[in-house]
């Protein structure tokens, strides 16, 4: 609908607008065609190649279970021998995959990978230009563990793409080797100050070594005096199992003038749940008045988890701190604590401040701990009896009384219920 | 009189001359660009470590954040199904935006929730909170029972509840496949600067049959037509459009159905604006213009991978709704944000894609309506020449054709979501059918919602699909 579908004013001009848009039409035309021929050839040889692949990998798959369970492997490396980059040898390369990632013949698998000529063929391709083909190759020797592929990939912790080094780190973690592990540590702080991505990939790849890990992590600590990197190390750590080595590291660095560093060493030692001595948690106590916010939040969580009963009265005063999270970590902490947390909140649920108290008594709900309340006042214990009342008297103040009602509604003591309406009309009178 | 038709005539067809090159130009250049980016993104895929992400200790917590009305239905489902999804740490909060049917009451046996108080802070204001439901043996579920204040208000009031650095939207007649947010999650990872939103894709679920386990069982396409014709714009709209816009850091739209935000910098922006009726294109124009206006760096990614499956409109009643209601979305966005067009302070969003949007998107179906209605002058007044009048209109239609045959091209490249091959040649026909009337009819919905805007007439209009009865469905693609 442009000039062109108007009476045109001359010939000249006519057949040039008829050529141009003939033109136009012809060229889609094309490339319709050609993206529809493209779509089915695709998929024909998709279909094809997949059919064969499956059938390949069925047929390898079998071959290699009956192989593997004869010990030499010398025998068993003809029937295995494909051309690089044919379909046979990617059916090989999925079922070896399949045999390295666990089972008892992951060993076997990896020597296979090996001598049939994989480690080669991509350790060759690490030196393509081509940052896809690069990073491919890495990731299958990474996938292939093949301890001896390491001081391949080694060398490539010092490129500067940041892809290529992500990788790196991961295929270098999934082999796991000491060697690997030295090596990443060693370059940490150049991991870590590389790039936001890097850094990343090395503090989840560092996970990947398991308990392997530690002892490395611990004594290359000794050697950095960088808080940046001992707070890495100590956060891995406090990822992996809980390892005497670990909680005696840990408790080195709660001291640390570094905040960060105090409070990844907090979270070590909280990893340990209830498993700790009480020697070796008591020092979470000084750091729960520490002047910064988020190692005040870590060692309310610490002890909490490692449920250090002489928190109680510190993580009471938690509940007034100035931050949310940290009142609100603090009164999650104490449900944790049963009987021994009632003093707590019962004496701040008495003070004024108004949002401690409702963090308070939110978590205490939460957490189920106001059901627990309610049926202590149907108990024997008439010092217990009388404290949850004045708890949840407190929390009915506060409108926190859905626990009440709800009971009121479908519970079944009657005394229970007897004492709730006595104290909702005490409030009412109030 | 004759004279001044024929000079509007003549200059108008050399107006349209320029503006369908122009706008063929960019969806040319968004087809290549999109091309070189999804290969190159299928090739990454395969050495991703989203396997080590999710054990990873960087891998933030996420809110999803479903809003509810009168979702009775679905619910229970989209519950299940997004409970099971595969990532490390996330709760799910389900805002029930006051529903009249039994949605509310449905949650709550099914998975035996009791009301609980909650501290609930209001950074951003939004209609009352009725109360909160919650069962520490389902710990990440939370329902909050709110009173009605529309989609943008349940999002904000599950922002107030949320405890997590990011949250992730999704409508309750969607279903996420099991690693979508995970994959959505890895440009946050992934990025060296930081990545405030970021969207996946949007599929159509109509057809398609769930397994046991409420995941993505066979995939089949449906028999009716219209959602055929939905299934190619879908397939066009995200593959290739938002992938382009993607690359060149420009984009304007994430589908509200499925997305992840970082939760400060949306509070920051002000959360979602009540009273759009787009929100998530609105919200993403904005954050643009909090970010660029602070001059620091930020990506807005959309990502081709992660996949929600989502309830489309099955008559032209509900779809007309859905149109107008995404069209007058646009409208709104881009006029509340009109300080940013043609303006150098908030750079290719403000000199390239906001004046694209008003100028193509926006005016586009006005345009091509009034070019209707010149050809009809044209034939009046004897300016028409009927064999250039067929060529241009065939080269438009073979333009539209191309583009949707270059969509599902992407797709076979791809992630081939669509196995058999009648879906394949089916698909390919239905993009050919699309050109005569299906694409009239919509340009037609979204002139009337131009004519809405311009009367005042911006309120919700609501949609009903079969699986649920939904008012607010985003899915935009």
């Amino acid at each position: 609908m442009n000039r062109s579908i108007l009476n045109p004013p001359n010939s000249i001009h006519t057949d040039l607008t008829l050529i141009l848009i003939t033109t136009a039409i012809s060229a889609l035309v094309l490339l319709i065609m050609a993206l529809l021929l493209a779509s089915i050839v695709r998929r024909v040889l998709n279909d094809r190649m997949y059919g064969k692949l499956d059938a390949l990998r069925h047929e390898y798959g079998r071959r290699l279970s009956q192989a593997l369970e004869l010990e030499g492997i010398a025998v068993q490396k003809e029937a295995f021998l494909t051309q690089p980059g044919s379909l046979a040898w990617q059916a090989v390369e999925d079922v070896l995959f399949a045999v390295v990632s666990g089972g008892k013949f992951a060993d076997k698998g990896r020597t296979l990978f090996q001598r049939l000529g994989y480690m080669a063929f991509y350790e060759e391709q690490l030196a393509s230009r081509n940052v896809l083909a690069r990073a491919s190759a890495i990731d299958k020797l990474g996938r292939m563990r093949c301890t001896s592929s390491t001081p391949k990939l080694i060398p490539l912790l010092e490129e500067a793409d940041p892809e290529i080094l992500s990788v790196t780190v991961r295929a270098l973690s999934r082999i796991g080797t000491r060697e690997a592990l030295a090596a990443i540590i060693g370059r940490l702080p150049d991991l870590l100050g590389r790039s936001l991505v890097t850094r990343k990939a090395m503090e989840t790849a560092l996970l990947n070594f398991g308990e392997t890990a530690i002892p490395y992590l611990i004594g290359y600590h000794w050697e950095s005096a960088d808080p940046w990197i001992i707070s890495c190390i100590l956060e891995t750590l406090s990822h992996l199992a809980p390892d005497a080595r670990s909680m005696s590291l840990a408790l080195e660095h709660l001291q640390s003038p570094n905040a960060e560093v105090r409070s990844k060493a907090l979270k070590v030692l909280g990893s340990a749940k209830a498993n700790v001595p009480l020697h070796m948690a008591a020092p979470v106590l000084p750091l729960l008045e520490d002047p910064v916010w988020f190692v005040r939040l870590q060692a309310a969580k610490s002890a909490g988890a490692l449920e250090l009963t002489a928190a109680a009265r510190p993580l009471g005063r938690l509940l007034f701190d100035k931050n949310w999270h940290v009142r609100r970590q603090a009164a999650l902490a104490l449900t944790k604590f049963g009987h021994t947390a009632i003093d707590i909140f019962l004496e701040v649920l008495s003070m004024s401040d108004g949002y401690a108290k409702e963090s308070i008594c939110e978590e205490i709900e939460k957490a189920g701990f106001s059901d627990r309340l309610i049926v202590n006042l149907g108990g024997v214990d008439g010092t217990l009896r009388t404290k949850s009342r004045e708890i949840l008297k407190i929390m009915q103040g506060l409108h926190f009384s859905t626990p009440l009602i709800e009971y009121l509604e479908n519970g079944d003591d009657e005394r229970i219920k007897q004492e709730i309406r006595s104290f909702l009309t005490e409030n009412r009178k109030s | 009189m004759r004279t001044a038709i024929i000079y509007f005539v003549i200059g108008f067809n050399y107006f349209v001359g320029a503006y369908f090159g122009i706008v063929n130009t960019v969806y040319a250049g968004l087809l290549i660009i999109s091309l070189f980016a999804i290969i190159r993104h299928i090739h990454r895929v395969k050495y991703s470590p989203i396997r080590d992400f999710r054990a990873s200790p960087e891998t933030p917590p996420v809110s999803i954040l479903m809003p509810v009305y009168n979702e009775e239905k679905a619910v229970i489902r989209s519950i299940r199904a997004t409970l099971s999804i595969d990532y490390p740490l996330f709760e799910v909060i389900l805002i029930n935006d006051g529903s009249t049917d039994g949605t509310l009451q449905t949650v709550i046996d099914a998975f035996r929730l009791k009301k609980i108080d909650r501290v609930y802070r209001n950074f951003l204001k939004t209609e009352a909170v009725r109360g909160f439901y919650y069962n520490n043996e389902t710990p990440n579920l939370l329902v909050i029972d709110k009173v009605r204040g529309g989609k943008a208000d349940a999002l904000n009031c599950g922002i107030n509840g949320s405890l997590s650095p990011y949250f992730c939207s999704v409508d309750a007649d969607s279903l996420l496949e099991k690693d979508a947010l995970i994959r959505l999650m890895t440009p946050v990872l992934e990025s060296g600067v930081p990545v405030i939103a970021c969207g996946g894709v949007v599929r159509v679920l109509n057809g398609i049959q769930l397994g046991d386990d409420l995941a993505i069982g066979k995939i089949d396409l449906p028999d009716k037509p219209i959602i055929l014709f939905q299934i190619v714009e879908y397939l066009r709209g995200f593959l290739f459009g938002r992938v382009g816009w993607d690359v060149l850091n420009s984009l304007l739209i994430i589908s509200g159905t499925f997305s992840l935000f970082h939760k400060a910098t949306v509070i920051e922006a002000g959360g979602f604006k009540v009273g759009n009726v787009s929100e998530d294109m609105e919200v993403i124009v904005r954050l643009h213009k909090v970010k660029r206006s602070q001059k620091k760096p930020y990506r807005i990614r959309f990502i081709s991978d992660p996949i929600c499956w989502t309830e489309v409109p099955e008559n032209m009643e509900m779809l007309a709704r859905q149109r107008r209601r995404w069209h007058l979305g646009l409208i709104q966005s881009i006029f509340h944000n009109r300080d940013m067009i043609f303006n150098p302070r908030y750079g290719t969003i403000g000199m390239l894609v906001m004046p694209y949007y008003l100028l193509f998107e926006i005016i586009g179906p006005f345009i091509e309506i009034l070019g209707y209605i010149v050809v009809l002058l044209s034939y009046a007044v004897g300016l028409l020449a009927v064999k250039f009048f067929m060529l241009f209109i065939t080269l438009a239609i073979f333009y539209g054709i191309f583009l949707s045959t270059a969509g599902i091209f992407l797709e076979e490249l791809t992630y081939r979501r669509y196995p058999a091959w009648g879906h394949m040649f089916r698909l390919l026909l239905y993009g050919v059918f699309e050109n005569f009337g299906y694409r009239q009819i919509n340009s037609f919905w979204r002139l009337q919602a131009m004519v809405r805007y311009l009367a005042g007439r911006t309120g919700w209009e609501h949609v009903e699909n079969k699986g649920a009865r939904s008012n607010e469905k985003g899915g935009r693609p």
